[in-house]
């Protein structure tokens, strides 16, 4: 197997629904591969852990979608399959998702026809949507640990929507954690081609509390060369009452942005 | 769901200065909060705005915070030799018991309390100082976020999951075990970093450090850009001297959990447990 293959299999194996040799394969490759080995790793981690999480409900609108296909699925194949059905809705998400990978596996196996090929890319959408729904609900737990997990695990996301990039802005204001804060600005680096994120990022620098987490707001807004931060870092150089290295780096930002 | 207990300290202050007139330089409280067989690890939640926090292991289920109460260096005794009679504000200990999680709190604004918590070794930590004090974790195995303004956060053999920050101060953690799965995170403003690590754990580390030097004992293999230059370090220091424009990427034995350091101020080594 190949790494995406392995990518492509994970949901699979960690249900439990792998036919022997495919799983032979994956441990195969996962035995030899230590990017695979990590993730399958992490995704173990996750997958034992997703149960105990109290489901704050982001997914409404991604919910009704999974149990939809899930119908879908019941009424089309084998009804073995779902006698492992998980207790905790939450779980359909994870579910559908494994139903859906393995609908890609039987694509690139059997050799299906060209709906097949529809549901692939509708399947990949589906998979992206579970990994938005995972970053959504980590980053509403109570533990500053999950929360933080929860914006690490927005950077596996291809292209983010809008909800992932309000949760995490939501978390650099408002976070308890400041390390969690720090986290969020630098996933929300990947979101800065939108200006309203640009625009959010700038006024986030006099609402923070605290100086590292400020520092590295600067950091993010002064390399994209957008000289409308500019009236705020002035602000803030000029802030007798803003922590001393807050002010030196707003400086320094004003001179990059060639706007001292 | 159980009904939460709420543990007055204040009738334990008062026997104390019932019965132990004597103790007037410090007044300890204690308040034992019994184990339930209900619930599973404990989550113990402490903050304090002057004085230090102390946790230790021990083998029993039992949590127990202990406060005390500094007279702040006041005489005992005035000028014409009068014994000072401490009135006991006392530390203001709060305790309270909801569903495994234990909330302490300590009400006093302007004496120094410090806080020994003695816990399980199977419990997790949120622990906040302000002012004056140093936060002091040892043996414990669970998530152990704790965050100080102006003192030191010491972590020593703790397993787990860490999330430590300090404004002011360093950050020094050794961990026995990590949580192969779980992202951590250490950050100070103004002091330095010093984490030691098992040597088989697996990251991708994302590492900033504007004004200061990073040493690793680790290799860290560099992530896309900015390209850092790797420099043989030193027996001090570690094995290697990594130098970059002010933050890294990379990964530790093929990478794995996101794991963060960030100092403004100060220099960051990630040693390898021996
Ligand atoms: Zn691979």
């Amino acid at each position: 197997m190949t790494c995406e293959q392995i990518r492509i299999g994970m949901a699979e194996y960690l249900a439990g629904r792998m036919s022997a040799g495919d799983r032979a394969a994956f441990l195969g490759h996962v035995d030899h591969c230590e990017a695979c080995a990590a993730e399958v790793e992490e995704f173990t981690a996750l997958w034992r852990d997703l149960d105990d999480l109290p489901l704050p409900m982001p997914s409404t609108r991604m919910l009704p979608r999974f149990r939809a296909m899930l119908h879908a699925y019941e009424r089309s194949s084998r009804p073995s399959n779902l006698a492992m059905m998980p207790s905790r809705p939450w779980m359909w998400g994870a579910l559908a998702a494994s139903l859906f990978v393995g609908g890609l596996l039987a694509g690139h196996y059997l050799g299906r026809n060209s709906a097949a090929n529809t549901e692939i890319a509708s399947l990949k959408t589906e998979v992206e949507g579970m990994r938005q729904m995972v970053t959504l609900t980590l980053l509403q737990q109570q533990s500053a640990g999950e929360r933080l997990r929860g914006v690490t695990w927005s950077n596996r996301m291809e292209r983010p929507d809008s909800a992932v990039e309000n949760a995490l802005l939501t978390a650099v204001n408002r976070d308890p954690n400041v390390n969690v804060r720090l986290s969020a600005v630098d996933a929300l680096q990947k979101f800065t081609a939108n200006p309203a994120v640009r625009r959010a990022l700038v006024d986030a620098i006099p609402v923070q509390d605290s100086p590292l987490v400020q520092i590295a707001l600067i950091d993010a807004i002064v390399p994209l060369g957008d000289a409308s931060a500019g009236s705020m870092l002035r602000q803030l150089a000029a802030d007798p009452h803003a922590n001393e290295a807050v002010r030196k780096r707003a400086n320094w930002g004003l001179r990059k942005l060639g706007v001292a | 769901m159980s009904k939460p207990i709420v543990i007055s300290a204040a009738l334990t202050a008062a026997a104390l200065l019932t019965f132990a007139p004597a103790r007037a330089q410090e007044s300890p409280e204690r308040v034992v909060v019994p184990y339930r067989s209900s619930g599973g690890p404990r989550i113990v939640h402490a903050s304090l705005m002057n004085g230090g926090i102390t946790v230790k292991r021990h083998d029993g289920q039992d949590v127990i915070v202990e406060a005390s109460a500094h007279s702040g260096g006041r005489p005992a005794h005035s000028r014409d030799g009068m014994k000072r009679l401490d009135l006991n504000h006392g530390s203001g200990l709060d305790v309270e018991e909801d569903n495994n999680v234990i909330e302490i709190k300590t009400n006093a604004m302007e004496e120094e309390s410090n806080l020994v918590i003695t816990v399980p070794a199977n419990t997790s930590l949120k622990l906040k100082c302000l002012n004056g004090g140093d936060i002091l974790v040892d043996g414990v195995t669970g998530e152990i976020d704790a965050n100080n303004l102006n003192g030191k956060v010491t972590l020593n053999h703790v397993s787990g999951n860490v999330i430590a920050h300090s404004l002011n101060g360093s950050v020094i953690v050794s961990l026995d075990r990590v949580d192969a799965s779980k992202p951590m995170s250490f950050s100070t403003l103004n002091g330095d970093i010093d984490v030691t690590l098992p040597a088989d754990f697996r990251a991708n580390v994302k590492i900033k450090a504007d004004n200061g030097d990073v040493f690793s004992d680790f290799e860290v293999k560099p992530g896309a850009n900015p390209h850092p230059v790797t420099e043989p370090g030193d027996a001090k220091n570690g094995k290697y001297k990594i130098r970059f424009d002010n933050s890294m990427t990379g990964t530790i034995n093929g990478g794995g959990p996101e794991f963060t350091f960030t100092t403004f101020n100060g220099e960051i080594r990630i040693r390898k447990r021996k």
